[in-house]
């Protein structure tokens, strides 16, 4: 159930130095079920495929991977295909962990889904807005990069000090909404699943504890296909959206820019 | 009406006020996504399939803010103990 401790109901193991040992171990070991799963996944993939006339599951990923080169093309630029790795693995990595919430993960108590924890979505933000950073820096300068901050650029340029800490403010706050994100729905799914499974102890006075057990195990098959099966695919396709838009955004300033 | 009762009051009351701003916020962000989304069909019908995908990210990024303020709201109120 829903513990109101601190750590936000993850249990953790603290292993002595603090703030900065401690782990919660649940986390680790639902990430790294979802990280074997993706790797299997990924090798599967790479299985199927075919010179020549390709199969079904060939279709389908060219189809999802033309779909993300074109975004890229259009949003960031031609020479940013490198971020294709890096998006397609959010997307399947945020995916698999996601749906691995759809099996009965009660009978094993140290499993969950992996995104219910801020230091998962946190670490994943982290590393978005560090490659991001360093493609804006690659691709404007260290000059254009710090000038990206006086945005807007049709004003001159004392009107625009005043917008550097909007500019700023607006640059941190990415990869907290992107954690933060992430992380709220997936956590509000598992505290309403939570919540669904409590309802089977309540007892009524007519027929005990069955008639809400029944009523319960209805809502939760619904509940988890709703959440589980769609949130869950939607959020790891906002993740990866993002992190192709905030890419291109990277890119403002570029003087000889003709899309 | 000791310290901590009132701490926890206060915490749970915080989170309800918040959550009641957020759902507000989600829907009528909701609203106006479904009925840009609406307006387009009706202009062409054919290119619905090209627009819906569009739709599920705008509702995305909407009920985000509604799912940054829950997760904000829950990890605040477990600080409150």
């Amino acid at each position: 159930m829903i513990q109101l401790e601190a750590n936000v109901g993850q249990p953790a193991i603290d292993l002595g130095c603090g703030t900065l040992c401690t782990f919660n171990y649940n986390s680790l070991i639902s990430s790294a079920l979802a990280v074997v799963v993706t790797l299997g996944i990924a090798f599967w993939f790479r299985s199927q495929l075919r010179d020549g006339e390709p199969g079904k599951v060939q279709a389908i990923f060219e189809l999802g991977y033309d779909l993300l080169r074109g975004l890229i093309k259009s949003t960031v630029s031609e020479d940013a295909l490198f971020i294709i790795p890096l998006a397609l693995t959010l997307f399947i990595y945020i995916l698999v962990a996601n749906w691995i919430e759809f099996l009965p993960l009660g009978l094993v108590p140290a499993l969950h889904g992996a995104n219910a924890d801020l230091n998962q979505t946190a670490a994943m933000a982290a590393v978005v807005i560090v490659v991001v950073e360093w493609y804006s820096i690659r691709v404007l300068g260290w000059r254009g990069f710090l000038r990206r901050f006086t945005r807007p650029f049709e004003l001159p340029l004392p009107a625009r000090i005043a917008f550097i800490p909007l500019n700023i403010i607006e640059e941190v706050t990415k990869p907290v909404t992107l954690s933060f994100r992430l992380f709220g729905n997936i956590f509000a799914g598992a505290a309403i699943i939570g919540l669904i499974v409590g309802l089977g102890t309540l007892s009524l006075p007519v027929g005990g504890t069955v008639p809400l057990t029944i009523v319960g195990s209805i809502l939760l098959v619904v509940w988890k296909t709703f959440d589980v099966l769609f949130i869950g695919f939607i959020q790891a396709f906002i993740f990866m959206l993002l992190t192709v838009v905030y890419f291109g955004m990277a890119r403002e300033g570029l003087e000889q820019e003709h899309h | 009406m000791t310290d901590h009762g009132i701490m926890f009051a206060g915490a749970i009351l915080g989170f309800g006020i918040a959550l009641g701003g957020a759902a507000i916020g989600a829907c009528v962000g909701d609203a106006v996504a479904g009925n840009a989304f609406l307006g387009g069909i009706a202009r062409q019908p054919e290119a619905q399939g090209r627009m819906l995908p569009w739709l599920f990210a705008v509702i995305g990024l909407v009920e985000g803010m509604y799912f940054v303020t829950f997760g904000l709201g829950f990890v605040l109120l477990s600080q409150a103990h």
